[in-house]
């Protein structure tokens, strides 16, 4: 199986990468073939050397997502690499604090050139190779495109669009034997959210508000876009999972329901 | 996987490819059947080949007959980690102005008040051992109604409601619970529709309208269940997963 995964220096991205090589060595087949995407050079060549311990052959492609130029290079990358493409990992976002009020045009334009038009690009191009495949999708959204969360206005509105990006995809795309799939993360633990969960006061407070009481690691959702990526789930397309522990079961309590914090 | 799981409907179409799969995982599998004991006895004969097995005849109506499947389940293999509910009524496909009273009864009995009763049954044992995963059959009727479907789509709205207030409820006690949501399936009820209703004209209309141009298989859908029973989904509850190739879009 080759496959493209951006964002994949760290957290979501690094431990997808890794399961996808362990899955492909568990199973005994062929080792996986790896293009890792991001900006961060030196975190990447780090995740590359991993992979290959794993015994999967790993690419790297320093890439600025930003750039309208960048996602069709990173898949022109892979073509070169494995001449051939089987799935499309579009993992890479950025968060952007910032309030509506307080928010820049800039950091606006940022948040859904990372977040929504990339995995659009990136899709569009890898579209001939996934069509002769019949490969497949899945771009990570987040628990905030279903869910406003202050102060990351743009943010929810980029993944909240990407979803129906995706979706759309999912319909236009489906008779090229193309699944297009989202993976939703509630609170997850990764360099992204490091300076809020690895403050042991902040992160317990975060484990007691979802039903199962830990906050997500990174494997958690790599294990579910692993799934949604493979032939597994070969009749599942336009499909958002959300990963999140439960966490958007709990608006009720929130709002002072039931006892909530017992335990 | 270690431990056991429990098929609350493993004859049917669908519930036998959910054992199937799940015994390749699994290193136990009971499952349960109501009429066709002829199918259960073949399936037990072709799973004991690779997992310790057992076939159980249980009457969802009746709360005795589903506590005793998990005790013996629990008894004989030493525990529940997992309890899938693939159990459906068999009906036809009326419009809502045709159904009487007695008839939505009967699909709300055995489907609905079916899966309390097993949920009522599998918690204190799943709160006991330490935790377990719930996984329910629903519908794509939830998010794309096909008119004609009420029957079978209200019950099974209302087993993924019960999903996430479980899920709710008891993450607390590393108990998960979601739900696998089937388009068009070529088995169980799906097959029997395609050959019983509507012309082959109807069906192959409904086939283009599938973003993936084709209806599903059963194994397909036992993926999204063997998926949601084991620790790939760890960090999954309260979810529902569509496997419909986009159908609803």
């Amino acid at each position: 199986m080759s496959v493209i995964v951006t964002g994949a220096a760290s957290g979501i991205g690094r431990a997808t990468a890794l399961r996808l090589a362990r899955d492909a060595a568990s199973r005994g087949g062929k080792p996986a073939k790896i293009l890792l995407a991001d900006i961060a050079k030196d975190k990447l060549e780090e995740v590359a050397s991993l992979l290959r311990a794993e015994g999967a052959h790993a690419e790297v492609c320093v890439s600025d997502l930003t750039d309208p130029s960048a996602p069709a290079g990173v898949v022109e990358a892979a073509h070169r690499a494995f001449g051939g493409l089987d799935g499309l990992v579009s993992n890479a976002g950025i968060i952007g604090r910032a309030s509506l009020l307080d928010l820049t045009l800039t950091d606006y334009e940022r948040s859904f050139a990372i977040n929504t038009r990339a995995t659009w690009l990136l899709a569009r191009a890898a579209h001939p190779l996934l069509a002769a495949s019949k490969g497949s999708i899945v771009a990570t959204a987040s628990i905030s495109a279903h869910e406003p969360t202050p102060p990351l206005g743009a943010y929810s509105a980029s993944k909240a669009a990407l979803i129906m990006l995706v979706r759309q995809m999912a319909v236009e795309w489906g008779p090229d034997g193309i699944r297009c799939n989202t993976v939703s993360p509630g609170s997850t633990h990764t360099a992204m959210t490091d300076a809020r969960y690895s403050d042991p006061v902040q992160r317990a407070a975060a484990a007691q508000r979802s039903p199962l009481r830990t906050v997500g690691l990174p494997d958690n959702q790599a294990a579910a876009i692993a799934f949604l990526l493979s032939p597994d789930a070969a009749y599942i397309t336009g499909a958002d999972l959300l990963v999140d522990g439960g966490l958007s079961t709990m608006l009720m309590p929130a709002s002072g329901f039931g006892d909530p914090w017992r335990r | 996987m270690s431990g056991g799981v429990c098929v609350f409907g493993g004859s049917g179409g669908l519930g036998r490819a959910i054992c199937r799969r799940l015994a390749s995982e699994w290193s136990a599998v009971t499952f349960t059947y109501r009429s066709r004991r002829e199918q259960a006895e073949t399936l037990e004969r072709e799973l004991s080949a690779r997992c310790r097995t057992a076939a159980i005849h249980a009457d969802l109506r009746d709360d005795e007959s589903v506590g005793s499947v998990l005790r013996t389940a629990q008894e004989r293999f030493g525990g529940v980690d997992c309890v899938v509910f693939a159990t459906g009524a068999n009906i036809l496909q009326p419009y809502v102005s045709e159904i009487a009273a007695q008839q939505w009864d009967e699909v709300v009995q055995v489907e609905l008040i079916g899966f309390t009763r097993v949920v009522r049954a599998a918690l204190p044992l799943m709160r006991a051992q330490g935790g377990g995963t719930i996984v329910a059959l629903g519908s794509f009727a939830t998010y794309s109604f096909p008119p004609g479907d009420a029957l079978s789509a209200v019950p099974k709205a209302a087993i993924e409601m019960l999903c996430r207030a479980v899920a709710r409820e008891e993450g607390r006690y590393g108990i998960r619970a979601n739900a696998v949501a089937p388009g068009i399936i070529n088995a169980g009820l799906g097959e029997q529709f395609q050959q019983q209703l509507f012309s082959p004209e109807v069906w192959e209309a409904q086939r283009k309208r599938v973003p993936l141009r084709r209806f599903g298989e059963a194994e397909e859908v036992a993926e999204a269940v063997a998926f949601l029973a084991s620790r790939r989904s760890a960090y999954v509850t309260g979810q529902t997963l569509i496997v419909d190739g986009g159908l609803r879009l």
